[in-house]
């Protein structure tokens, strides 16, 4: 039995809401940085069931080019992140505040 | 049945090709040891993007798009390039910014004791994701080109790794960064789950109207509503501006001037396309959106920025402020109900864009001539008595600060002018008046840079000599800025053939 269309939105508007107030909320760097994963996620879930359900192509190839860039994005996030703890110490956002204004 | 590939696309894209290679040299020779060849890295990026531009206007005049006979499309790839003279304007932005950017990075690069190669090579890189994104004409290649831009940007602003304020610019660019990519690619992905296709073109052309059916229309509109604001926060438009300043200030000055004009003028080219070819029937609708954005932007911009004692943050400020002048031509193009009064707002918004990238990246020279060795020299103290120290050099930042304030006779004014009178002509005259209104706060701060040359005392004596570089970047933005100032009809008629380009969809 095939799933209705919008239960497809409705689940992928939740786990991108669940990632947006991840983004929001969490201090923690490399947590943002799951969160994001979540909502680019939940646009690959959209494009890929609309894909099957309109019969087109073109929305599982935008998935594949996502989970490509979405690779690079984390090994360029994490790098840094990483120079960032080096002189720092901490990869809470909060506490990163040299510039004010 | 459409062909996936042609050879004859491949000369379409022969421009960003050569570059994507040129970038993948200059990487190779970074991991040379010796010293000497280093020394030319530079003149090698240059030298690329050169090449680059001539093969761009080779092409370009092979074509046949300098005659523009309407509709001057050059499509490859199915639709998701399009090479026209509206991507070719941009295309030349893109490349003389990173010409003065490189002329303006090789001193400060040597004081921040940061050379190194694969700094110019992640420049040619951004150059090559803005160039696509300046044709692309499907959802999948603005990704994909917004991407490369991006994640070199990224780098490029962290690119001091011992700097304190680099990490920290670098982190906050990064995270809301790519925020803004996951809600594009949701918007994207609601979008495509109403109109059943990527392609700007077929959206605009039928598939928009399909979607606006009772039953589709909230998710298309979500859609719609979520590209827009992931694009506010590249162009840096105020509620999304948050990382603005921040990026600004800790990037590498000549990071920052790049960010400030290439990257902004990018994701103006990326908007204008997707909302007068893809959304062009929801012309009212969006148009309000943005002139939300405008004003806020213009408002919040100006009063930030006559607050600030760091220039890098005040630029930072103006920017945001000329994002929201910018925005108004958008506006014009949309709410305007003549095909004539739309045409002249994207001419507004490209011939403000091209000379906004002049007078910016300028105004960031100067801040980098003021950076020697133990002092950083961007706070606006730093500018004391700069006539005395360098009369030139200060001479031209008295009139790249007029023309960013607007001030006539300079070619900052012509482009407000015409920003303006575009948004007058589409009958959203309160934008132009608060426009206005703005323009006459952000001389306050403008001119405060311009008493702190002249008239205060300078605090050390010693004259500051540019490099041959600085000197070169510094005349061409004051040349522009100077002759386009009294004589703008060559660079207006150049706009104006360009959006013809967008004839098909604006009419």
């Amino acid at each position: 039995m095939p799933v209705p269309p919008s239960h497809v939105l409705i689940f992928s508007l939740l786990l991108f809401s669940i990632g947006m107030l991840g983004v929001l909320t969490r201090r923690n760097a490399i947590i943002i940085l799951m969160s994001i994963e979540l909502m680019m996620n939940a646009a690959n879930i959209n494009f890929i069931a609309f894909s099957r359900q309109l019969n087109n192509l073109a929305g599982q190839v935008f998935g594949v080019f996502t989970i490509a860039v979405a690779a690079g994005e984390v090994a360029i996030g994490l790098a840094v992140v990483l120079a960032l703890f080096r002189n720092r110490d901490t990869i809470y956002v909060d506490e990163v505040h040299v510039m004010k204004g | 049945m459409n062909t996936l590939f042609e050879p004859n696309y491949l000369r379409l894209i022969s421009p960003e090709l050569i570059l994507t290679f040129c970038a993948f040299l200059l990487l190779g020779l970074a991991t040379v040891k010796d010293r000497e060849s280093k020394a030319w890295t530079p003149a090698l990026a240059v030298l690329s993007c050169l090449v680059t531009l001539m093969v761009l206007l080779a092409l370009t005049r092979h074509l046949g798009l300098e005659t523009l006979r309407v509709p001057d499309l050059t499509i490859g790839f199915n639709g998701m390039f399009i090479l026209d003279a509206f991507s070719v304007f941009f295309k030349m932005i893109f490349l003389i910014a990173a010409i003065l950017t490189i002329l303006i990075s090789d001193r400060y690069l040597e004081l921040e004791r940061a050379q190194a190669g694969e700094y110019y090579a992640l420049i040619l890189f951004a150059v090559v994701g803005m160039m696509f994104m300046a044709s692309a004409g499907d959802f999948i290649t603005i990704f994909v080109s917004l991407e490369t831009m991006a994640l070199s940007f990224y780098v490029l602003v962290g690119f001091l790794k011992a700097n304190r304020k680099s990490n920290e610019a670098a982190l906050k660019y990064f995270l809301l960064g790519s925020f803004s990519t996951g809600i594009f690619l949701y918007g994207v992905s609601l979008v495509y789950a109403t109109t059943a296709t990527t392609n700007l073109g077929l959206i605009g052309a039928s598939r928009s109207l399909e979607a606006l059916q009772p039953d589709r229309a909230p998710i298309f509109l979500l859609g719609v509503i979520l590209v827009t604001v992931a694009l506010g926060f590249k162009i840096a438009a105020v509620p999304f501006h948050m990382w603005v300043p921040d990026a600004y200030e800790g990037a590498p000055t000549p990071v920052t001037a790049f960010l400030s004009t290439g990257s902004k003028a990018a994701a103006f080219v990326v908007l204008v396309r997707v909302f007068t070819m893809g959304f062009a029937r929801l012309g009212d609708r969006w148009a309000m959106l943005l002139a939300i954005l405008a004003v806020a932007s213009m408002t919040l911009g100006n009063v930030a920025a006559i607050l600030q004692d760091n220039v890098k943050r005040m630029l930072a400020y103006s920017s945001i402020a000329h994002a929201g002048y910018v925005l108004l031509g958008l506006i014009a193009a949309g709410a305007a109900h003549d095909v004539p009064s739309r045409e002249f707002g994207l001419e507004a918004v490209l011939l403000y864009l091209l000379i906004y990238t002049f007078v910016n990246i300028g105004a960031f020279a100067l801040v980098i001539l003021l950076r020697r060795e133990q002092i950083v020299g961007d706070r606006v103290v730093d500018f004391a008595g700069l006539s005395r120290r360098a009369p030139w050099a200060a001479f031209a930042m008295l009139f790249l600060m007029l023309s960013l304030a607007g001030i006539p006779a300079t070619a900052g004014f012509v482009g407000k002018w015409y920003l303006f009178g575009a948004a007058v002509r589409a009958h959203v005259t309160w934008l132009a008046v608060v426009a206005v209104l703005n323009s006459a706060v952000s001389l306050y701060y403008y001119l405060r840079i311009v008493v702190m040359m002249y008239v205060r005392e300078p605090a050390e004596a010693g004259r500051i000599v540019p490099s041959l570089g600085q000197r070169v970047a510094i005349a061409a933005c004051l040349g522009f800025t100077v002759i386009f100032g009294i004589y703008p009809q060559p660079i207006l008629a150049l706009a104006e053939r360009s959006v013809l380009a967008l004839a098909p969809w604006t009419s």
